[in-house]
């Protein structure tokens, strides 16, 4: 049936043929086959069957069919409540709790029903869920006494609509202790973060799914940790225009952090929001700035009108708060502010005589301050922003348009930088001891940041000297500013480091005035000081 | 003498009769014949048998719109040969 036009008139007429071609080469032709291979056939006339063959060939020169493909089970021959109850069943026999592993290691390790039938029975499912509408939506609505066909998502082609419809039945059913129940979800969390990070993006969005997926202690942390970033991240990255989307799904986990979840979300899913936060900071520090008035933090998209309210700064702080009761997520927040200050720095240039990009970093330090309930987090999130800013990984990093001022949003942000990004943060967090930070304050360090980076980049650019007034700086001066910059970075401890950042103060306090004149234009800001003062917030807050 | 759009209208129209005919003719049309009861029974059969149906109900609907966008091509290219028939000299 080789049908072809590229007349756009006939663009309907050639779409009906290749449904039509489909249909016949997943239905039909399997069954031919298979009745074909069948040894019940040798009693009955062949004539027909091979006037099948004839028909299949004309029909699809494109196929090839070997002997070993198309095996038809008994499941085909059963009706639908018979399928139904053949699931249920063998469902409701098998629980991780006996001893006997998952349904995934029982078929690899080949034991009877799981290896040699149970792949026939997800066969058999994909088909009827493929073409029999009615049939798909019953175990959908059932979906909850039939874990196993969402188990069966990952041995057979289903329609990736089936997982995603199947998944919030699943997960507001609350049998988070059922080990076949938990399994199903992680096999169509796994297939939809892998095939469809937009869907994901969809399912996060729905209230219900997102607060089940909070509590849900005994999902997979690792796989509820790539499906958030798949939804909140990658559907973002690779259609813009999800933003607002990403942003919702936020403003709902902070009505969450607020409620029952006050103690901390599940790991990975707070894990898979650290990660994600690269996408956010961008648009999250142009909120915090646009909010200061009423302090209410709204949502600019591409730094326009406000299109929603993530909730006041309190609970915004809160939001963050919890996600980091995680120590890897913690570890990430550290990382996303420690990069995003190096890089905002670098991306305003000279400009940032003007402070608004750095107040903007220091309203940022202070939110996620604001979140911690201890000393101890505080301290871990001070070391990985530090040793962030200091390997100066925002360079590998894009926050979106890469400057504050314009809050895209994460267009430009590609998936293996921020792989790289998020492996960082893991390897800087296993790296950083508490012992490493002298200054225990948060606040501080992030002062200390913002002002060595703002060294760093006056260092590094002659060109900008005349526009920041300091080209009265001695070539000597300079370079004895960047030996010293070198040094903090290399220091071995925190003492040593600390030690010479204060040298360093002293040096410039003393004998170079212009560079003295300019911090101190730069740190005279409220927000600046309150960093500076140990990240304590000011009595009018 | 017709012009360029109209040529191109016509010739678009003789396609699309074309592509119908063809449809209408290729085995899927009538291959439930050979689908009956006498040469195999069950619900599976069942299904394709339905389905294909279902394929050749959408495929005849598609030749009909085929022909009825083929007469449109047609009925256009007329008015325009009529168009340039009534303006001096655009002819070509």
């Amino acid at each position: 049936m080789s049908i072809r036009s590229s007349d756009p008139a006939a663009a309907s007429a050639i779409r009906a043929v290749v449904l039509t071609r489909r249909n016949l080469e997943d239905q039909w032709l399997p069954l031919i086959m298979a009745i074909r291979a069948s040894n019940a056939m040798v009693t009955w006339s062949s004539s027909v069957l091979i006037g099948w063959a004839d028909i299949a060939e004309r029909f699809g020169q494109w196929l090839t069919f070997n002997d070993s493909s198309s095996t038809v089970g008994r499941f085909a021959t059963m009706s639908d409540d018979g399928i139904l109850h053949e699931l249920y069943v063998a469902g409701h026999l098998n629980t991780r709790g006996d001893g006997q592993g998952s349904i995934a290691e029982r078929i690899e390790d080949g034991e009877p029903f799981w290896f040699d039938e149970f792949p026939d029975l997800a066969t058999e499912l994909a088909t009827r869920v493929a073409v029999d509408e009615s049939f798909a939506i019953r175990l959908i609505d059932e979906i909850d006494e039939h874990p196993l066909a969402a188990i069966a998502t990952g041995h057979a082609n289903f329609p990736l609509a089936f997982s995603q419809a199947a998944l919030p039945g699943l997960v507001e059913s609350g049998q988070w202790s059922s080990g076949v129940h938990v399994e199903a979800i992680e096999t169509v969390m796994s297939q939809i973060l892998t095939a469809s990070p937009t869907a994901a993006l969809d399912l996060l969005g729905d209230s219900a799914v997102l607060a089940a997926l909070a509590g849900a202690n005994t999902l997979d942390k690792t796989i509820a940790r790539g499906f958030v970033r798949a939804g909140l991240y990658d559907a973002v990255e690779a259609d813009p225009t999800r933003l607002l989307d990403g942003w919702g799904v936020l403003e709902n986990l902070t009505a969450l952090a607020s409620g029952r979840f006050d103690d901390g979300f599940h790991v990975g899913l707070a894990q898979g929001v650290a990660d994600s936060m690269f996408g956010y900071v961008d648009t999250l520090a142009y909120g915090i700035g646009a909010g200061i008035e009423d302090d209410a933090i709204r949502i600019h998209i591409d730094s326009g009108d406000s299109v929603g309210v993530l909730g006041n700064r309190d609970v915004v702080a809160n939001l963050f708060g919890t996600v980091m009761r995680d120590a890897d997520a913690r570890v990430t927040m550290g990382v996303v502010l420690g990069a995003y200050t190096d890089r905002v720095i670098n991306d305003l240039g000279a400009s940032f005589v003007d402070r608004t990009g750095v107040e903007s970093i220091a309203r940022l330090g202070l939110l996620f301050r604001d979140g911690l309930i201890d000393e101890q987090a505080e301290l871990a999130l001070a070391a990985a922003a530090e040793t962030a800013r200091r390997q100066r990984i925002g360079d590998l990093i894009g926050f979106g348009s890469g400057s504050w001022l314009s809050a895209t949003g994460v267009g430009v942000v590609t998936r293996t930088l921020v792989s790289q990004a998020v492996s960082s943060a893991t390897d800087l967090g296993s790296e950083v001891e508490p012992i490493d930070i002298v200054d225990t304050s948060f606040g501080s360090v992030t002062y200390r940041g913002i002002q060595l980076s703002i060294l760093r980049y006056v260092h590094e650019h002659p060109d900008a000297h005349a526009d920041l007034t300091v080209d009265s700086v001695s070539a000597e001066h300079w370079v004895e500013v960047g030996t010293r910059l070198d040094a903090i970075d290399a220091a071995p401890d925190g003492v040593v480091r600390d030690g010479r950042i204060h040298d360093l103060d002293n040096l410039i306090a003393n004998r170079i005035p212009a560079l003295d004149s300019l911090w101190k234009q730069l740190a005279g800001n409220g927000d600046m000081t309150r960093l500076k003062d140990n990240g304590q917030r000011s009595a009018d807050d | 003498m017709p012009g360029h759009e109209a040529i191109e209208l016509r010739r678009r129209a003789q396609r699309l009769r074309h592509l119908a005919s063809r449809i209408e003719t290729s085995t899927v049309m009538s291959l439930e014949r050979h689908a009956g009861n006498d040469t195999w029974r069950g619900r599976r059969p069942l299904l394709c048998v339905n389905l294909l149906r279902h394929n050749q109900a959408q495929l005849h609907a598609e030749v009909d719109g085929l022909r009825w966008q083929a007469y449109l091509f047609e009925q256009r290219a007329a008015r325009l040969d009529q168009g340039a028939a009534l303006q001096p000299g655009r002819a070509s």
